[in-house]
Formats: structure tokens, sequence, C-alpha cells
């Protein structure tokens, strides 16, 4: 590793925030991971590691401390207010985190170049069209976006294809964050709180059922099922919800009340939605199912090249996407038997 | 008076515990009874698949095998099933049946490319896979609610209403005997 004089460490500050500068843009322009592996190269012949020389801020954030003492114990003597004593402290404070949030900015450049390489691994691309719009479009479909009685809106999308044994189908991966406004006490002691919430899911083309939910997180506490399955185990799991209990009796065959079951083992509050056009709603509480943490970064560029180059397998996202597939695989007709 | 109201209470109390046991019971039993009806409803799925495997053994002539011996023994054995007692011996012998014509299809299928090839053959060996799979499930599911049951009369106080009341006895799961000669190890449950 390059060691950087601090003789310097102004022109040395100016080279690293440009090199950062130039990172984030080499980013957002990678379009696969020898793109991100020409940008560790890029901060390796910078030299490492990335850090600012912050012998400046730290010396300022040192002075107005300083400065409020000596102000403080002044007006101690004199038997006056200490309080303006407190005027320097935003000062020491400013350049304090200044300092430390610039050293941070590799980290969180490490941090997105290796989600990006997630998403290349695993072939997804990031949806950023009107969100907002969608959130509007999904709500009038399932009945998972009408949560969030104060707001409510899709964070991020991203769209990959899943080949399986039998079905291959196009899916797309979303974060829901929605607001609930809760009202307690009475007159002027009323208060309001927003509590806020996540969920999580895949939206997928499913054509072998309709206007059908299977639900282990619903939005009011009382449960209502119009089907009943033969598992008393999957019963107190979900609650199902038909236009027909035919409809429900077809779909929830044996193996597929089995595969429901273990699933539940898997994902937390897991719901299931198939609209009246064909499209199924699988969500949950899970977040971590596009996350793997990194173990190095810019400032370790071999070892992050390697990690880059290593194919991260998403582990979550593949077992609820060969979940659906099982779903499918038994609910399709194989052929129509005599 | 007021301890004249605490004794009816309790004794209230009490009546709407033992009755909610007593319908538990009934409620299990009543869900093993499902299950049951599911497990021979999904074999009895395989009678759909026999007029097409019929076919296939007149399309490739397959009569000298012993294929054809096999599906007559498998419609025999899936006769036998009924939905309205919980026979595990029967439902074992369909089973076993099932495995038997599995076995002779893969075998006779060997010397007749044609029939292996063909998307018919293919497409019906997925249907028996996936049958088999559903009763696969379907059992583990009737295990689930069987053994949902005996919890629910052999656990304190269940067994006091039970042995008063219910008076039912614990079930038998359905176990695969042929699975279970390959170990060595036998559990010795009391």
């Amino acid at each position: 590793m390059t060691k950087f004089s601090s003789d310097f460490p102004v022109s040395r500050n100016r080279q690293l925030k440009a090199l950062l500068r130039s990172l984030e843009e080499d980013l957002h322009n990678a379009r696969n991971t020898e793109d991100l592996v020409a940008m560790v190269e890029k901060a390796k012949a910078f030299g490492t590691p990335l850090k600012f020389n912050n012998r400046i801020p730290y010396q300022m954030a040192a002075i107005f401390l300083i400065l409020a003492g000596a102000v403080f114990f002044f007006l101690h003597s004199l038997d006056l207010n200490p309080v303006w004593a407190l005027l320097p402290l935003p000062g020491a404070v400013f350049f304090g985190l200044w300092g430390f949030l610039r050293n941070t900015k590799s980290h969180r450049i490490s941090a997105d170049m290796f989600k990006r390489d997630i998403l290349f691994d695993n072939q997804l691309v990031a949806l950023s069209q009107d969100l907002a719009q969608q959130t509007r479009s999904l709500a009038e479909t399932f009945q998972e976006f009408r949560r969030g009685d104060h707001a409510r809106e899709i964070k991020e999308m991203f769209q990959g294809n899943f080949s399986g044994t039998e079905h291959s189908f196009t899916y797309t991966y979303y974060h829901f964050h929605y607001v609930d406004k809760r009202q307690s006490g009475i007159g002027s002691k009323r208060t309001t709180t927003y509590e806020h919430y996540d969920r999580y899911g895949l939206l997928v083309q499913f054509n072998f059922a309709r206007n059908l939910s299977i639900q282990s997180f619903q939005r009011s506490r009382k449960r209502t099922s119009t089907f009943r399955a033969a598992s008393n185990y999957f019963n107190k799991l979900y609650s199902v919800k038909a236009e027909s209990e035919m409809d429900a009796a077809k779909f929830l065959k044996p193996k597929i009340v089995v595969a429901l079951e273990d699933i539940h083992q898997h994902f937390h509050r897991p719901n299931f939605e198939f609209s009246s056009s064909g499209e199924l709603c699988m969500s949950f509480q899970n977040s971590g199912l596009i996350q793997i943490q990194p173990t190095h970064d810019l400032n370790a560029p071999d070892p992050f090249i390697e990690e880059l180059r290593h194919f991260n397998e998403l582990t979550d996202l593949k077992i609820a996407l060969e979940h659906i597939h099982t779903l499918m695989k038994y609910s399709d007709s194989n052929f129509q038997t005599p | 008076m007021t301890d004249l109201w605490i004794v009816l209470a309790v004794g209230a109390l009490c009546a709407v515990i033992i009755l909610a046991i007593y319908n538990g019971i009934i409620a299990r039993m009543n869900a093993v009874e499902r299950a049951w009806a599911n497990v021979i409803t999904e074999e009895r799925q395989k009678n759909k698949i026999i007029p097409t495997l019929e076919g296939l053994v007149d399309q490739y002539k397959l009569h000298e095998s012993s294929v054809l011996k096999d599906v007559t023994a498998l419609r025999s054995a899936l006769q036998d099933l009924s939905s309205d007692t919980v026979n595990t011996e029967h439902l074992a012998a369909a089973e076993a049946k099932t495995s038997a014509l599995m076995k002779g299809l893969n075998v006779v299928v060997e010397n007749y490319p044609d029939l292996k090839a063909s998307e018919v053959f293919n497409n019906l060996m997925r249907e028996i896979a996936e049958q088999q799979e559903n009763v696969g499930a379907a059992i583990r599911i009737f295990n689930q609610n069987v053994e949902d049951f005996n919890n629910g009369i052999e656990q304190f106080p269940n067994s006091v209403i039970n042995n008063m009341l219910n008076k039912k006895e614990k079930l038998n799961t359905f176990r695969d005997e042929e699975a279970e000669s390959g170990f060595e190890y036998k559990p010795n449950f009391s």
C-alpha cells in the first residue's frame, strides 16, 4: 500500500476528492463486473488507503473546543452565565463531522459497487420508471399495496429472469414502504405518531390461478377465510380467500399446501395474491433478498477485486423464485388426460 | 350470595373449557378424516392416467412386457381404497403397485427409443411423478393431522376429557415399510 505524506495534505485531499467523484461517475456508467474491477484498479493506482488527511478539520474542531472551554472558565470566573460557552460548539461539531464523514465516502462507494455487482451477477436491472405511478397502479391490483393510511411508496424495483426446469418467467423485485398514522389521547393531550413499515416482494405473471389470496399477514387483525385446506398446520399459518371455493381447492393441491407450509419457515409473514388478470404478488417482511455484506472495500483492492469477480448468488431470492416455480409446476396441466 | 355467584361462575367456566376440549377433539378427528380422504383422492388421480398408459401399450405394442399386468394390478389396488375408513395397508399396497409400474415402465422404455422420445410418454412420466409427489404431500398432511389429533387426546387435561367423554383412541401415522426396511435402526416408541 502506498503511504501518502501528510506534508501535502491539501494537494492529496484535492486529488482524492477528484478520484472519488470520478469513481462515482464510473459507477453510474458501469455496465458489467469488469467496469467495476477497472474502478478498483484506478483506486489502487491512486494509492490506498483512500483517506483524507483530516489534520486541518480536526485542528479546527480542537480550536473551537478549546475556545468553548476558555469562554466557560472566563465567564465562570466572572460569575456570569456560562451558557455563552456553548456558542463555539457547533463549529467543533461541524469540523469534526466533516472530517469524519468524508472519510466514509470510499466505504459508501465500495458498498454501492458491490450492490451493483450483485445486480450484474444475478442479471437484475434496476427499474427507474415512475415509481409513484407504479405504486398507485399496483394498489389497484393488489391489496398488499393498499397498506398505509398516511403514505405509501415503492422505494426500489429490480427486474430479472428465472429459468426453472419447467417454467421460465420474468420477475420484478420491489421494496414497499408505508406509513400508518396513529392518534392517541384526547383533547390537548392528543398525540399523533407515524409508524413506518417495510414490505418486500416479487411480482410475476402467473397463469394458473386467479382471484385468490393466501395470507399470513393481513391488514386487519381478524382472520377471515373462505376456504380451509385439509392441513391443520396450514390453516394455522394462512387464511385463504377465493372467489370460488372450487378454485381454491383446485389450486391448493397437497404439494402446494406443503410448499406453502415450508416457505413460511423461511420467509416472515408471507402473502400470496393472485390477481384477476393472472399476476402473482408474493410479499414478505424479509429485507435482505438482494443484499450480501461485502468483506472488503476499495481500501483492500486485490481482495475486493476477487470478491467482485466471484459469483455472488442471492440465495434467499433463489429460494423465493424456486418456490414460485413450484407453485407453477404443480398448478399447471401436463396434458389433458382423457 | 356472592359465594354462590363465584361457584356458578367457576362451574360455567369449567363447562366452557370442557366443551371447548370436547369439540376440539372432534374437530381434530374430522381433520384427520378429511386429510385421509385427500390422500385417497390423490391416489385415485392415478385412474386418470391409466387410459393414456393403455393407449401407449397399444400404440407401441408393449403387450409382451409386464406393463399391462402392472396397470391391471394398480387399477385393482386403487379400487380397494376407501376414503371412509382409514386403512393404511391398502394405501401402502397401491403405492407398491405404482412403484412396480414405474420400475417396469423404466425398464421397458429402454427397448423402445420412439416411446422414450414421445411427448405423450414424457408428459405422462411427469404427470405420474407429480401425482406421486402430491400423494407424498397428502400423506405428510395426514400424518401432521394425526400428530395433532394424538396430542389433542393425550395431553393433559384433554386426556381426562377424552377418557370420560370422547373415548377416542390414538391413531397410527402412515409409515412407508419399504423405506423403513432399508434402515437397521428401529425406534423404540412405547
